[in-house]
């Protein structure tokens, strides 16, 4: 009767201690401001200021970097909207529609519970003579907010301001969200919002990149110059699938790493109409979590499906030193530019 | 001195071939430029109106771009599935004449008079959802002799 009762007092304990145990390691991806969500914003507003050289500030760095986290539980952001020519392989550019200077625009990344303070100029005004000056808006995912108010459209010349607060962890897309939302995507107007747990991501990696695919539908116009083509956007026939913008970016400068280090990939497929089937050819994704949140994990697997708007967070040691190519398994995409490679030396 | 006026005539109106209308018909000119996608946000509404009206209402689109080609401009208008006439002003003859500030915008006129510039609808304003038909409301009441609700409303477009 006596060794019936400690056993049963063994068992409570275990499941007591077992279930702190869980609870805490859950608890460090939990979602919302001290695991409260923070729901809506002050309403936006636009001002007509004058714009800093700069056209990006805060967290912000263009892929496969990523920026340091800002301190505090509040933060600024300014990504400025540019008509800017764009190169996307040695002979072909185009005048893109730009978040920051480049196409992706800018890895944004943020904490949970911070609160962004988020400017916007519309620049499109300063580039007339080769682009019609139109009107532009942004539209976070990782946002919970009122989108006719925070991601309403401003007209060239004018700036946005509103906030949000990053609630839940993950890797998440923004895009100009004005009509006609495919051509300005195509144009150009998508990137990454790296939102990391309050406590950070578990587990320690040796290297972090990030990676966004997006498709490039453009048709020339002239000897050299190309124009976006939004007949070859909606029958899905893209002229790129790159990585970072770029076609076979990283084939001729792979990334470095080392035999033995452990990587995180933050992958988002930008889209605008295609999957993705991520693979790095070599090796097998120990850690996934879907949609860059922890609490999604997958383990043990060879290709991340990433429809679009999709991320992830992807995990693996490098095996041994050798040429590791990383691409969109759907092969047709490999031909068209969505291939890179990474050295391990 | 008759040839020369004819001759100062043609000059003058051969980078602006408009159709001559048909007396005290009203008029809507759209203002759009091919590379400029907010027309698409006015599809079908403008598509509807153009429909609605053909017998009551000339409506001419008009691009004051100069790098708007003929093919570009037709394309488009094929995309839009829109049966409406052109005019390249490129001279911008009728930009400085009726100042619309964006393309998208239209402008009404009843007998050369404007009784409505700006806005097709509010869509873009509200994610997509049309609240006020503002040409349509103003094309009923031109067409019925009654004032004009709203006399203009901004657009959202490419400056002009």
């Amino acid at each position: 009767m006596k060794r019936d009762k400690t056993s049963c007092w063994l068992i409570i304990l275990a499941a007591t201690l077992f279930t702190a145990c869980y609870s805490n390691t859950d608890n460090k991806y939990a979602a919302g401001k001290g695991g409260k969500i923070v729901y809506g914003a002050p309403e936006a507003y636009i001002t007509d200021e004058a714009i800093p050289p700069a056209a990006i500030a805060g967290p912000a760095a263009y892929a496969p970097a990523i920026p340091s986290l800002a301190d505090g539980d509040t933060v600024a952001i300014r990504v400025d909207v540019l008509h800017k020519k764009i190169s996307v392989s040695d002979e072909v550019s185009f005048w893109a529609w730009t978040f920051g200077d480049e196409v992706p625009g800018p890895v944004l990344r943020v904490r949970v519970g911070q609160t962004v303070k988020f400017t916007m100029a519309n620049r499109s005004n300063l580039t007339a003579e080769v682009s019609p000056p139109m009107p532009h808006s942004i539209d976070f995912h990782a946002a919970l907010v009122n989108p006719h108010d925070k991601y309403r459209s401003i007209a060239p010349g004018a700036t946005l301001h509103f906030q949000w607060t990053a609630n839940y962890p993950g890797v998440f897309m923004y895009h100009c969200g004005t009509p006609v939302i495919l051509q300005h995507m195509i144009a150009g107007m998508t990137g990454m919002v790296i939102v990391e747990p309050a406590g950070g991501f578990p587990g320690t990696v040796n290297r972090e990149l990030a990676i966004v695919q997006n498709e490039f539908y453009l048709k020339p116009m002239g000897d050299t110059a190309y124009q976006t083509d939004v007949a070859g956007a909606r029958a899905r026939q893209p002229m790129f699938v790159t990585f970072n913008g770029q076609y076979r970016r990283y084939m001729q400068s792979p990334i470095a790493v080392k035999a033995g280090e452990r990587v995180r990939l933050y992958v988002l497929n930008a889209g605008a109409n295609l999957t993705s089937a991520f693979h790095v050819v070599g090796v097998i994704f120990d850690k996934v979590w879907i949609d860059g949140n922890p609490r999604n994990e997958m383990q043990g697997m060879q290709t991340v499906l990433l429809g679009p708007s999709s991320g992830a967070i992807l995990e693996f040691t490098v095996p041994e030193k050798g040429i590791y190519a990383f691409v969109d398994h759907s092969f047709a995409s490999v031909e068209q530019g969505a291939i890179g490679l990474i050295e391990a030396k | 001195m008759k040839s020369l006026l004819l001759a100062i005539a043609i000059v003058i109106t051969a980078g602006f071939n408009i159709k001559a209308a048909a007396p005290g018909k009203v008029k809507v000119y759209l203002f759009i430029q091919t590379r400029c996608p907010c027309i698409y946000s006015h599809k079908e509404t403008f598509g509807k109106l153009l429909k609605t009206y053909r017998n009551q209402v000339e409506f001419t689109a008009v691009f004051s771009d100069s790098k708007d080609s003929d093919k570009d401009i037709q394309e488009l208008m094929r995309d839009l599935g829109w049966k409406m006439p052109y005019v390249r002003d490129t001279g911008h003859r009728l930009l400085m004449r009726l100042h619309p500030r964006v393309s998208t915008d239209v402008v009404l006129l009843d007998a050369g008079k404007v009784l409505y510039k700006g806005a097709i609808d509010d869509g873009p304003s509200n994610m997509g959802m049309v609240k006020h038909f503002y040409l349509q409301d103003a094309l009923e009441a031109c067409l019925q002799h009654l004032p004009v609700p709203v006399p203009s409303a901004p657009g959202k477009g490419c400056l002009l």
